[in-house]
Protein backbone atom coordinates (compact mmCIF):
# COMPACT_ATOMS: atom_id res chain seq x y z
CA UNK A 1 0.00 0.00 0.00
CA UNK A 2 2.98 2.42 0.71
CA UNK A 3 4.53 1.72 -2.47
CA UNK A 4 0.92 1.93 -4.14
CA UNK A 5 1.20 5.45 -2.56
CA UNK A 6 4.54 6.32 -3.61
CA UNK A 7 4.19 5.24 -7.09
CA UNK A 8 0.82 7.64 -7.27
CA UNK A 9 3.01 10.50 -5.94
CA UNK A 10 5.48 10.08 -7.97
CA UNK A 11 2.90 10.72 -10.71
CA UNK A 12 1.19 13.14 -8.87
CA UNK A 13 4.43 15.23 -9.18
CA UNK A 14 4.92 14.69 -13.09
CA UNK A 15 1.37 16.17 -13.66
CA UNK A 16 1.69 18.51 -11.56
CA UNK A 17 5.47 19.79 -13.37
CA UNK A 18 3.44 19.31 -16.73
CA UNK A 19 1.04 21.22 -15.99
CA UNK A 20 3.62 24.13 -14.26
CA UNK A 21 3.12 27.43 -15.65
CA UNK A 22 6.66 27.69 -16.32
CA UNK A 23 7.09 24.71 -19.28
CA UNK A 24 7.26 26.52 -22.64
CA UNK A 25 4.32 24.70 -23.91
CA UNK A 26 1.96 26.80 -21.05
CA UNK A 27 4.04 29.79 -22.42
CA UNK A 28 3.35 29.18 -26.31
CA UNK A 29 -0.37 29.22 -24.98
CA UNK A 30 -0.27 32.42 -23.34
CA UNK A 31 2.03 33.78 -25.65
CA UNK A 32 -0.87 32.96 -28.81
CA UNK A 33 -3.79 33.76 -26.32
CA UNK A 34 -2.43 37.84 -26.16
CA UNK A 35 -2.18 37.39 -29.78
CA UNK A 36 -5.57 36.73 -30.29
CA UNK A 37 -7.03 38.18 -27.10
CA UNK A 38 -10.35 38.44 -29.10
CA UNK A 39 -10.66 34.83 -29.84
CA UNK A 40 -9.26 33.28 -26.52
CA UNK A 41 -8.47 35.90 -23.93
CA UNK A 42 -5.50 34.85 -21.30
CA UNK A 43 -7.66 34.64 -18.37
CA UNK A 44 -10.21 32.16 -19.92
CA UNK A 45 -6.92 30.02 -20.72
CA UNK A 46 -5.65 30.21 -17.10
CA UNK A 47 -9.02 29.36 -15.39
CA UNK A 48 -8.77 25.97 -17.79
CA UNK A 49 -5.67 25.18 -16.71
CA UNK A 50 -6.80 25.06 -13.51
CA UNK A 51 -9.34 23.14 -13.92
CA UNK A 52 -7.14 20.55 -15.97
CA UNK A 53 -4.79 20.88 -12.61
CA UNK A 54 -7.88 20.14 -10.39
CA UNK A 55 -8.79 17.13 -12.36
CA UNK A 56 -5.40 15.94 -13.21
CA UNK A 57 -4.82 13.91 -9.67
CA UNK A 58 -8.05 11.74 -10.04
CA UNK A 59 -7.18 11.25 -13.91
CA UNK A 60 -3.68 10.26 -13.45
CA UNK A 61 -5.04 7.91 -10.46
CA UNK A 62 -7.55 6.18 -12.71
CA UNK A 63 -4.99 5.28 -15.19
CA UNK A 64 -2.72 3.91 -12.41
CA UNK A 65 -5.44 1.81 -11.33
CA UNK A 66 -6.20 0.64 -15.17
CA UNK A 67 -2.47 -0.33 -15.77
CA UNK A 68 -2.64 -2.40 -12.30
CA UNK A 69 -5.70 -4.14 -13.64
CA UNK A 70 -3.55 -5.16 -16.90
CA UNK A 71 -0.86 -6.48 -14.46
CA UNK A 72 1.73 -3.95 -15.69
CA UNK A 73 4.58 -3.43 -13.64
CA UNK A 74 3.75 -0.03 -12.28
CA UNK A 75 7.37 -0.54 -10.19
CA UNK A 76 9.01 1.38 -13.29
CA UNK A 77 7.25 4.33 -11.85
CA UNK A 78 9.19 4.76 -9.07
CA UNK A 79 12.66 5.09 -11.33
CA UNK A 80 11.25 8.17 -11.66
CA UNK A 81 11.01 9.37 -8.25
CA UNK A 82 13.32 12.28 -8.10
CA UNK A 83 12.97 13.14 -12.24
CA UNK A 84 8.83 14.39 -12.46
CA UNK A 85 10.35 15.83 -15.79
CA UNK A 86 11.41 12.65 -17.27
CA UNK A 87 8.22 10.79 -15.93
CA UNK A 88 5.65 13.55 -17.57
CA UNK A 89 7.85 12.68 -21.05
CA UNK A 90 6.83 9.16 -20.26
CA UNK A 91 3.70 9.99 -20.11
CA UNK A 92 3.59 12.02 -23.12
CA UNK A 93 5.13 9.93 -25.02
CA UNK A 94 3.60 6.62 -23.63
CA UNK A 95 5.78 4.21 -26.10
CA UNK A 96 8.10 2.57 -23.86
CA UNK A 97 7.96 -0.05 -20.74
CA UNK A 98 4.93 0.67 -18.69
CA UNK A 99 3.33 3.60 -20.15
CA UNK A 100 2.80 2.20 -23.49
CA UNK A 101 0.94 -0.99 -22.11
CA UNK A 102 -2.43 0.68 -21.51
CA UNK A 103 -4.70 3.17 -22.13
CA UNK A 104 -3.43 6.67 -22.87
CA UNK A 105 -2.09 8.20 -19.58
CA UNK A 106 -3.59 11.49 -20.12
CA UNK A 107 -6.29 11.14 -21.81
CA UNK A 108 -8.59 13.80 -20.34
CA UNK A 109 -5.30 16.60 -20.94
CA UNK A 110 -6.53 17.60 -24.18
CA UNK A 111 -9.19 20.38 -23.84
CA UNK A 112 -10.51 22.75 -26.85
CA UNK A 113 -10.84 25.87 -25.95
CA UNK A 114 -13.94 27.46 -28.17
CA UNK A 115 -13.05 30.69 -29.77
CA UNK A 116 -15.32 33.72 -29.14
CA UNK A 117 -14.90 34.68 -32.87
CA UNK A 118 -18.18 33.16 -34.38
CA UNK A 119 -17.15 30.33 -36.71
CA UNK A 120 -13.47 29.99 -35.74
CA UNK A 121 -12.20 26.84 -34.71
CA UNK A 122 -11.03 25.81 -31.07
CA UNK A 123 -7.82 26.23 -29.78
CA UNK A 124 -6.74 23.01 -28.62
CA UNK A 125 -4.52 22.87 -24.99
CA UNK A 126 -2.77 19.02 -24.58
CA UNK A 127 0.36 18.06 -23.38
CA UNK A 128 3.72 18.35 -25.33
CA UNK A 129 7.10 16.97 -24.47
CA UNK A 130 8.26 20.27 -22.64
CA UNK A 131 4.75 20.68 -21.07
CA UNK A 132 0.83 21.13 -21.29
CA UNK A 133 -0.25 24.04 -23.28
CA UNK A 134 0.15 24.31 -27.43
CA UNK B 1 -53.23 33.79 -20.19
CA UNK B 2 -49.76 34.26 -22.34
CA UNK B 3 -46.56 34.34 -20.61
CA UNK B 4 -44.66 35.36 -23.93
CA UNK B 5 -44.31 39.43 -24.66
CA UNK B 6 -44.56 39.10 -27.94
CA UNK B 7 -42.66 37.34 -31.41
CA UNK B 8 -40.37 34.52 -30.66
CA UNK B 9 -36.79 35.59 -31.28
CA UNK B 10 -35.13 34.81 -34.45
CA UNK B 11 -31.02 33.99 -32.99
CA UNK B 12 -30.27 34.67 -29.12
CA UNK B 13 -27.16 32.95 -29.53
CA UNK B 14 -25.22 33.06 -26.30
CA UNK B 15 -28.27 34.59 -24.54
CA UNK B 16 -30.32 31.83 -25.43
CA UNK B 17 -27.83 30.14 -23.68
CA UNK B 18 -27.45 32.06 -20.66
CA UNK B 19 -31.34 31.59 -20.54
CA UNK B 20 -31.13 27.63 -20.67
CA UNK B 21 -28.39 27.77 -17.52
CA UNK B 22 -31.91 29.26 -15.99
CA UNK B 23 -33.82 26.29 -16.56
CA UNK B 24 -31.22 23.96 -14.63
CA UNK B 25 -33.48 24.39 -11.40
CA UNK B 26 -34.80 22.13 -9.14
CA UNK B 27 -37.53 19.90 -11.63
CA UNK B 28 -35.77 20.01 -14.08
CA UNK B 29 -33.42 17.29 -15.22
CA UNK B 30 -30.62 19.46 -15.30
CA UNK B 31 -28.95 17.93 -12.09
CA UNK B 32 -25.77 15.94 -13.68
CA UNK B 33 -22.93 17.37 -12.68
CA UNK B 34 -19.95 15.91 -15.11
CA UNK B 35 -16.70 16.70 -13.55
CA UNK B 36 -14.31 15.28 -16.28
CA UNK B 37 -11.91 18.37 -17.16
CA UNK B 38 -13.22 18.65 -20.25
CA UNK B 39 -17.14 19.51 -18.90
CA UNK B 40 -15.54 21.01 -15.23
CA UNK B 41 -13.69 23.79 -18.38
CA UNK B 42 -16.59 23.87 -20.45
CA UNK B 43 -18.91 24.85 -17.83
CA UNK B 44 -15.99 27.97 -16.82
CA UNK B 45 -16.07 28.58 -20.48
CA UNK B 46 -19.66 29.33 -20.23
CA UNK B 47 -19.58 31.32 -17.54
CA UNK B 48 -17.13 33.45 -19.11
CA UNK B 49 -19.10 33.20 -22.50
CA UNK B 50 -21.79 34.21 -20.47
CA UNK B 51 -19.58 37.58 -18.75
CA UNK B 52 -18.17 38.02 -22.14
CA UNK B 53 -18.13 41.72 -23.81
CA UNK B 54 -20.57 40.25 -26.53
CA UNK B 55 -23.25 39.19 -24.08
CA UNK B 56 -22.84 42.51 -22.18
CA UNK B 57 -23.67 44.17 -25.51
CA UNK B 58 -26.66 42.17 -26.47
CA UNK B 59 -27.62 42.66 -22.81
CA UNK B 60 -26.72 46.79 -23.18
CA UNK B 61 -28.89 46.55 -26.48
CA UNK B 62 -31.50 44.83 -24.97
CA UNK B 63 -31.93 47.25 -22.12
CA UNK B 64 -32.29 49.89 -24.64
CA UNK B 65 -34.87 48.01 -26.17
CA UNK B 66 -36.65 48.26 -22.87
CA UNK B 67 -35.94 52.16 -22.67
CA UNK B 68 -37.08 52.61 -26.12
CA UNK B 69 -39.64 55.14 -27.17
CA UNK B 70 -42.11 52.27 -27.77
CA UNK B 71 -41.54 50.64 -25.02
CA UNK B 72 -41.98 53.36 -23.02
CA UNK B 73 -45.18 54.52 -24.72
CA UNK B 74 -46.54 50.80 -23.58
CA UNK B 75 -45.11 50.99 -19.97
CA UNK B 76 -46.96 54.22 -19.41
CA UNK B 77 -50.39 52.97 -21.13
CA UNK B 78 -49.65 49.76 -18.74
CA UNK B 79 -48.76 52.30 -15.54
CA UNK B 80 -52.38 54.67 -16.29
CA UNK B 81 -53.75 51.24 -16.50
CA UNK B 82 -53.11 50.08 -13.40
CA UNK B 83 -53.35 53.22 -12.10
CA UNK B 84 -57.15 53.73 -13.17
CA UNK B 85 -57.49 50.17 -11.51
CA UNK B 86 -56.09 51.00 -8.14
CA UNK B 87 -57.07 54.16 -7.58
CA UNK B 88 -61.00 52.99 -8.13
CA UNK B 89 -60.56 50.19 -6.07
CA UNK B 90 -63.33 48.91 -4.27
CA UNK B 91 -64.20 45.81 -2.89
CA UNK B 92 -67.57 44.72 -3.80
CA UNK B 93 -67.46 41.15 -2.84
CA UNK B 94 -65.92 38.42 -0.59
CA UNK B 95 -67.19 35.19 -1.95
CA UNK B 96 -65.30 32.48 -3.86
CA UNK B 97 -61.53 30.98 -4.19
CA UNK B 98 -59.74 31.44 -7.42
CA UNK B 99 -57.43 28.54 -7.25
CA UNK B 100 -56.12 26.22 -9.97
CA UNK B 101 -56.75 22.21 -9.27
CA UNK B 102 -55.55 20.00 -11.69
CA UNK B 103 -57.60 17.23 -12.03
CA UNK B 104 -57.59 14.07 -14.46
CA UNK B 105 -60.98 13.86 -16.46
CA UNK B 106 -61.32 11.45 -19.32
CA UNK B 107 -58.37 11.48 -21.46
CA UNK B 108 -55.90 14.11 -20.52
CA UNK B 109 -58.05 16.93 -19.39
CA UNK B 110 -56.70 19.33 -17.01
CA UNK B 111 -59.34 21.60 -14.86
CA UNK B 112 -58.58 24.85 -13.16
CA UNK B 113 -61.25 26.47 -11.81
CA UNK B 114 -62.52 29.80 -9.54
CA UNK B 115 -64.59 27.48 -7.08
CA UNK B 116 -67.63 29.62 -5.76
CA UNK B 117 -66.60 28.91 -1.74
CA UNK B 118 -68.15 31.25 0.53
CA UNK B 119 -66.29 33.12 2.93
CA UNK B 120 -63.19 33.09 0.53
CA UNK B 121 -61.45 36.29 -0.83
CA UNK B 122 -61.99 36.91 -4.13
CA UNK B 123 -62.14 40.53 -4.99
CA UNK B 124 -63.33 42.02 -8.22
CA UNK B 125 -61.32 45.29 -8.34
CA UNK B 126 -64.11 47.71 -9.72
CA UNK B 127 -65.64 51.27 -8.44
CA UNK B 128 -68.98 51.52 -8.74
CA UNK B 129 -68.78 53.62 -11.68
CA UNK B 130 -65.99 52.05 -12.90
CA UNK B 131 -65.35 48.50 -15.09
CA UNK B 132 -62.70 45.95 -13.17
CA UNK B 133 -59.19 45.49 -15.30
CA UNK B 134 -59.59 41.87 -13.90
CA UNK B 135 -60.26 39.76 -10.78
CA UNK B 136 -58.26 38.29 -8.42
CA UNK B 137 -57.26 36.30 -5.41
CA UNK B 138 -56.08 38.48 -2.72
CA UNK B 139 -55.74 36.66 -0.07
CA UNK B 140 -53.20 34.63 -2.49
CA UNK B 141 -51.96 36.39 -5.49
CA UNK B 142 -51.44 34.72 -8.33
CA UNK B 143 -50.81 31.58 -6.19
CA UNK B 144 -46.91 31.68 -6.65
CA UNK B 145 -44.23 33.00 -9.14
CA UNK B 146 -45.14 33.17 -12.64
CA UNK B 147 -42.86 32.04 -14.65
CA UNK B 148 -41.13 34.56 -16.96
CA UNK B 149 -40.54 33.74 -21.04
CA UNK B 150 -37.13 31.54 -20.79
CA UNK B 151 -37.20 30.05 -17.63
CA UNK B 152 -39.12 27.28 -17.99
CA UNK B 153 -37.85 24.50 -20.06
CA UNK B 154 -38.80 24.57 -23.49
CA UNK B 155 -39.18 28.40 -24.91
CA UNK B 156 -35.74 28.84 -25.64
CA UNK B 157 -34.34 25.32 -26.30
CA UNK B 158 -37.18 25.04 -29.04
CA UNK B 159 -36.26 28.05 -30.64
CA UNK B 160 -34.58 27.79 -34.42
CA UNK B 161 -32.85 30.47 -33.42
CA UNK B 162 -30.93 28.47 -30.35
CA UNK B 163 -29.29 26.20 -32.63
CA UNK B 164 -27.49 29.17 -34.99
CA UNK B 165 -29.71 29.05 -37.43
CA UNK B 166 -29.89 25.39 -37.59
CA UNK B 167 -32.72 24.54 -35.88
CA UNK B 168 -36.09 23.93 -36.84
CA UNK B 169 -39.40 25.18 -35.22
CA UNK B 170 -42.75 26.61 -35.83
CA UNK B 171 -42.44 30.31 -36.37
CA UNK B 172 -45.64 30.88 -34.32
CA UNK B 173 -45.54 28.50 -31.44
CA UNK B 174 -46.59 30.20 -28.52
CA UNK B 175 -46.36 29.35 -24.41
CA UNK B 176 -49.25 30.18 -22.42
CA UNK B 177 -51.29 29.02 -18.92
CA UNK B 178 -53.94 27.79 -18.21
CA UNK B 179 -55.01 30.54 -15.77
CA UNK B 180 -52.39 33.16 -15.73
CA UNK B 181 -50.75 34.88 -12.38
CA UNK B 182 -52.65 38.03 -12.94
CA UNK B 183 -56.03 36.30 -12.92
CA UNK B 184 -55.37 33.98 -10.04
CA UNK B 185 -54.00 30.89 -11.21
CA UNK B 186 -51.11 29.31 -9.79
CA UNK B 187 -47.60 30.04 -10.99
CA UNK B 188 -44.88 27.32 -11.85
CA UNK B 189 -43.80 25.40 -14.89
CA UNK B 190 -46.99 23.09 -14.33
CA UNK B 191 -49.21 25.66 -15.49
CA UNK B 192 -47.12 25.93 -18.43
CA UNK B 193 -47.69 24.47 -22.47
CA UNK B 194 -47.54 25.58 -25.45
CA UNK B 195 -49.76 25.74 -28.49
CA UNK B 196 -49.85 28.28 -31.44
CA UNK B 197 -49.79 32.09 -31.49
CA UNK B 198 -53.05 31.89 -33.42
CA UNK B 199 -54.74 29.72 -31.53
CA UNK B 200 -53.44 31.86 -28.18
CA UNK B 201 -54.96 35.14 -29.44
CA UNK B 202 -58.15 33.08 -30.15
CA UNK B 203 -58.24 32.22 -26.52
CA UNK B 204 -57.43 35.92 -25.28
CA UNK B 205 -60.36 37.05 -26.94
CA UNK B 206 -62.45 35.49 -24.64
CA UNK B 207 -60.34 35.08 -22.10
CA UNK B 208 -60.69 38.92 -21.63
CA UNK B 209 -64.36 38.96 -21.43
CA UNK B 210 -63.96 37.45 -18.43
CA UNK B 211 -61.08 39.10 -17.12
CA UNK B 212 -60.85 42.62 -18.63
CA UNK B 213 -58.33 43.33 -20.65
CA UNK B 214 -56.74 46.51 -22.65
CA UNK B 215 -58.37 49.46 -22.65
CA UNK B 216 -61.01 48.53 -25.17
CA UNK B 217 -62.45 45.86 -22.78
CA UNK B 218 -62.60 48.27 -19.73
CA UNK B 219 -64.88 49.84 -21.87
CA UNK B 220 -67.22 46.55 -22.60
CA UNK B 221 -66.78 44.83 -19.63
CA UNK B 222 -68.37 45.64 -16.37
CA UNK B 223 -68.80 43.33 -13.11
CA UNK B 224 -72.05 44.07 -11.82
CA UNK B 225 -72.03 44.99 -8.12
CA UNK B 226 -72.42 42.17 -6.37
CA UNK B 227 -71.43 39.85 -9.05
CA UNK B 228 -70.32 36.00 -8.43
CA UNK B 229 -69.30 33.44 -10.45
CA UNK B 230 -67.82 29.97 -11.19
CA UNK B 231 -64.86 30.08 -13.91
CA UNK B 232 -63.64 26.88 -15.02
CA UNK B 233 -60.88 26.70 -17.70
CA UNK B 234 -60.29 22.85 -19.01
CA UNK B 235 -56.96 22.16 -20.87
CA UNK B 236 -56.45 18.74 -22.58
CA UNK B 237 -52.99 18.09 -23.80
CA UNK B 238 -51.40 15.86 -25.91
CA UNK B 239 -50.31 12.71 -24.98
CA UNK B 240 -46.44 11.99 -24.68
CA UNK B 241 -44.88 14.31 -26.40
CA UNK B 242 -41.37 14.56 -26.56
CA UNK B 243 -38.87 16.95 -28.62
CA UNK B 244 -35.73 14.87 -28.26
CA UNK B 245 -35.79 12.83 -30.72
CA UNK B 246 -35.83 15.04 -33.99
CA UNK B 247 -32.60 16.81 -32.11
CA UNK B 248 -30.83 13.44 -31.23
CA UNK B 249 -31.09 11.99 -35.02
CA UNK B 250 -29.93 14.99 -36.68
CA UNK B 251 -26.95 15.09 -34.43
CA UNK B 252 -26.02 11.58 -34.73
CA UNK B 253 -26.22 11.67 -38.46
CA UNK B 254 -24.05 14.57 -37.92
CA UNK B 255 -21.41 12.71 -36.14
CA UNK B 256 -21.70 9.67 -38.58
CA UNK B 257 -20.59 12.64 -41.17
CA UNK B 258 -18.04 13.71 -39.30
CA UNK B 259 -16.51 10.56 -37.97
CA UNK B 260 -17.02 8.90 -41.68
CA UNK B 261 -13.63 7.79 -43.19
CA UNK B 262 -14.19 9.48 -46.65
CA UNK B 263 -13.54 12.53 -44.44
CA UNK B 264 -10.55 14.36 -45.21
CA UNK B 265 -8.95 15.08 -41.64
CA UNK B 266 -8.97 11.11 -41.61
CA UNK B 267 -7.45 10.90 -44.81
CA UNK B 268 -5.16 13.51 -44.08
CA UNK B 269 -4.18 10.92 -40.74
CA UNK B 270 -4.05 8.04 -43.12
CA UNK B 271 -1.92 9.13 -45.61
CA UNK B 272 0.27 10.42 -42.72
CA UNK B 273 0.94 6.66 -41.13
CA UNK B 274 -0.16 4.46 -43.87
CA UNK B 275 -3.43 2.48 -43.73
CA UNK B 276 -1.88 -0.76 -43.11
CA UNK B 277 0.28 0.87 -39.56
CA UNK B 278 -0.55 -0.08 -36.04
CA UNK B 279 -1.05 3.54 -35.24
CA UNK B 280 -3.76 3.86 -38.27
CA UNK B 281 -5.36 0.44 -36.56
CA UNK B 282 -5.22 2.01 -33.17
CA UNK B 283 -6.83 5.22 -34.72
CA UNK B 284 -9.68 3.44 -36.11
CA UNK B 285 -10.36 1.68 -33.17
CA UNK B 286 -10.27 4.12 -31.08
CA UNK B 287 -12.60 5.86 -33.68
CA UNK B 288 -15.36 3.27 -34.01
CA UNK B 289 -15.52 3.70 -30.28
CA UNK B 290 -15.93 7.26 -29.96
CA UNK B 291 -18.68 7.13 -32.46
CA UNK B 292 -20.76 4.46 -30.99
CA UNK B 293 -20.30 6.52 -27.95
CA UNK B 294 -22.02 10.09 -29.07
CA UNK B 295 -25.60 8.62 -29.60
CA UNK B 296 -25.52 8.44 -25.56
CA UNK B 297 -23.64 11.18 -24.84
CA UNK B 298 -25.80 13.36 -26.96
CA UNK B 299 -28.95 12.18 -25.57
CA UNK B 300 -27.53 13.11 -21.93
CA UNK B 301 -26.32 16.15 -23.19
CA UNK B 302 -30.13 17.01 -24.62
CA UNK B 303 -31.60 15.54 -21.36
CA UNK B 304 -29.50 18.09 -19.41
CA UNK B 305 -30.81 21.25 -21.76
CA UNK B 306 -34.17 20.19 -20.79
CA UNK B 307 -35.29 18.23 -24.25
CA UNK B 308 -35.71 14.64 -21.92
CA UNK B 309 -38.75 15.32 -20.69
CA UNK B 310 -41.29 13.41 -22.48
CA UNK B 311 -45.20 14.67 -21.53
CA UNK B 312 -47.91 16.46 -21.86
CA UNK B 313 -46.05 19.68 -23.23
CA UNK B 314 -48.36 21.00 -26.16
CA UNK B 315 -52.38 22.32 -25.69
CA UNK B 316 -54.70 19.94 -27.44
CA UNK B 317 -57.76 21.97 -26.53
CA UNK B 318 -58.71 24.74 -24.03
CA UNK B 319 -62.34 25.08 -22.88
CA UNK B 320 -63.54 28.05 -20.80
CA UNK B 321 -66.77 28.65 -19.24
CA UNK B 322 -67.73 31.44 -16.89
CA UNK B 323 -71.18 31.24 -15.05
CA UNK B 324 -72.55 34.37 -13.40
CA UNK B 325 -74.54 33.14 -10.41
CA UNK B 326 -75.62 36.74 -9.57
CA UNK B 327 -75.12 39.26 -11.77
CA UNK B 328 -75.20 41.93 -9.32
CA UNK B 329 -76.56 45.85 -10.49
CA UNK B 330 -74.67 48.02 -13.18
CA UNK B 331 -73.48 45.21 -15.00
CA UNK B 332 -72.51 46.06 -18.66
CA UNK B 333 -74.91 45.03 -21.30
CA UNK B 334 -72.69 42.64 -22.84
CA UNK B 335 -71.62 41.06 -19.31
CA UNK B 336 -72.73 37.60 -19.70
CA UNK B 337 -71.78 33.41 -19.22
CA UNK B 338 -69.63 32.49 -21.50
CA UNK B 339 -68.79 29.19 -22.61
CA UNK B 340 -65.62 28.82 -25.53
CA UNK B 341 -63.76 26.27 -26.73
CA UNK B 342 -60.38 26.48 -29.08
CA UNK B 343 -59.64 23.15 -30.11
CA UNK B 344 -55.90 22.26 -31.10
CA UNK B 345 -53.99 23.22 -33.63
CA UNK B 346 -51.45 21.26 -36.20
CA UNK B 347 -48.38 21.78 -34.18
CA UNK B 348 -45.97 18.52 -33.10
CA UNK B 349 -43.00 17.56 -31.70
CA UNK B 350 -42.26 16.46 -35.11
CA UNK B 351 -42.05 20.37 -35.95
CA UNK B 352 -38.96 20.62 -34.09
CA UNK B 353 -35.71 19.23 -34.48
CA UNK B 354 -32.51 20.57 -36.65
CA UNK B 355 -31.86 20.76 -40.36
CA UNK B 356 -30.62 17.75 -42.06
CA UNK B 357 -27.54 19.56 -42.90
CA UNK B 358 -24.45 17.26 -41.30
CA UNK B 359 -22.06 18.89 -42.68
CA UNK B 360 -22.98 22.41 -41.10
CA UNK B 361 -24.21 20.55 -37.81
CA UNK B 362 -20.95 18.83 -37.18
CA UNK B 363 -18.97 22.30 -37.85
CA UNK B 364 -20.64 23.90 -35.24
CA UNK B 365 -20.38 21.46 -32.49
CA UNK B 366 -16.77 21.23 -33.89
CA UNK B 367 -16.23 25.22 -33.20
CA UNK B 368 -18.73 25.39 -30.25
CA UNK B 369 -19.39 28.99 -29.91
CA UNK B 370 -22.96 29.11 -30.97
CA UNK B 371 -25.98 29.59 -29.20
CA UNK B 372 -26.79 25.40 -27.92
CA UNK B 373 -23.55 24.77 -29.65
CA UNK B 374 -21.56 26.35 -26.84
CA UNK B 375 -20.95 23.72 -24.46
CA UNK B 376 -18.42 20.92 -26.25
CA UNK B 377 -20.70 18.51 -27.95
CA UNK B 378 -17.54 16.65 -29.06
CA UNK B 379 -15.47 17.21 -26.31
CA UNK B 380 -15.47 13.66 -25.52
CA UNK B 381 -13.44 13.13 -28.77
CA UNK B 382 -9.75 14.22 -28.18
CA UNK B 383 -7.67 11.87 -28.62
CA UNK B 384 -4.02 10.52 -28.68
CA UNK B 385 -2.39 7.49 -30.44
CA UNK B 386 1.24 6.86 -29.63
CA UNK B 387 4.30 5.71 -31.93
CA UNK B 388 5.68 2.79 -32.09
CA UNK B 389 9.47 3.44 -30.70
CA UNK B 390 12.77 0.67 -30.26
CA UNK B 391 13.52 2.16 -26.93
CA UNK B 392 16.34 4.51 -25.72
CA UNK B 393 18.76 2.26 -27.21
CA UNK B 394 17.52 1.77 -30.43
CA UNK B 395 19.39 5.20 -31.50
CA UNK B 396 15.82 6.38 -33.19
CA UNK B 397 14.32 9.44 -32.00
CA UNK B 398 11.42 9.17 -30.22
CA UNK B 399 8.31 9.68 -32.02
CA UNK B 400 5.63 12.29 -30.89
CA UNK B 401 2.03 10.83 -29.99
CA UNK B 402 -0.79 11.71 -32.96
CA UNK B 403 -3.56 13.99 -31.24
CA UNK B 404 -6.28 12.53 -33.30
CA UNK B 405 -9.29 15.65 -32.59
CA UNK B 406 -12.81 16.88 -34.12
CA UNK B 407 -11.71 18.84 -36.91
CA UNK B 408 -13.26 21.53 -39.67
CA UNK B 409 -13.52 18.58 -42.29
CA UNK B 410 -14.00 15.74 -39.79
CA UNK B 411 -12.30 13.58 -36.64
CA UNK B 412 -8.78 13.61 -37.24
CA UNK B 413 -5.60 15.64 -37.94
CA UNK B 414 -5.52 19.29 -38.89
Amino acid sequence: MEKENKEVECLYKAVEWGLGTNRPAWKRALSKALQNADSWPSELLVSVREEVLTQSGRLISDWYGEVISLGGDVGEILTFDDNPEGLWQELYYMNYGVFGLGPDPLDGFLISVPSRKSGEMPLLLSPKADGWGV
Amino acid sequence: MSTHDGKQPENKNQLVSDKTSEIATPGSSFHFLNNRPEAVAQRKLQENANNSLQVSQLRSIQEKANSSPQAKQAARLQAMANRYSSQQNTTIQKQGNMKSSPQASGGTPEVFQLLAKAGDTIELEVKPDEPPRFMRNKAEPGGGEEPKSGEIGGTGILDAGSWGGLGVSPRNFHRAHAISNAFGGGGGADNVAWWSSEKETEWTESEEKVRGGGLDQIEDWKPGDVETGNYTVTRGMKDNVNFKPGYLSRLSSSAAWGLDDSRAAWTRFRDLVGADSEEFKKGASIKAKYLASLGNYFSKKLDDLGYGKAGKNLIDRMNMNYQISNSGNGAGGSRADLSKEVASDDIDAADFGLKNEPQNIWKEMVAANTGLFTGNWLATGNKRVNRPWGGPKSGVPRPAPIELTPQEDGWGIP
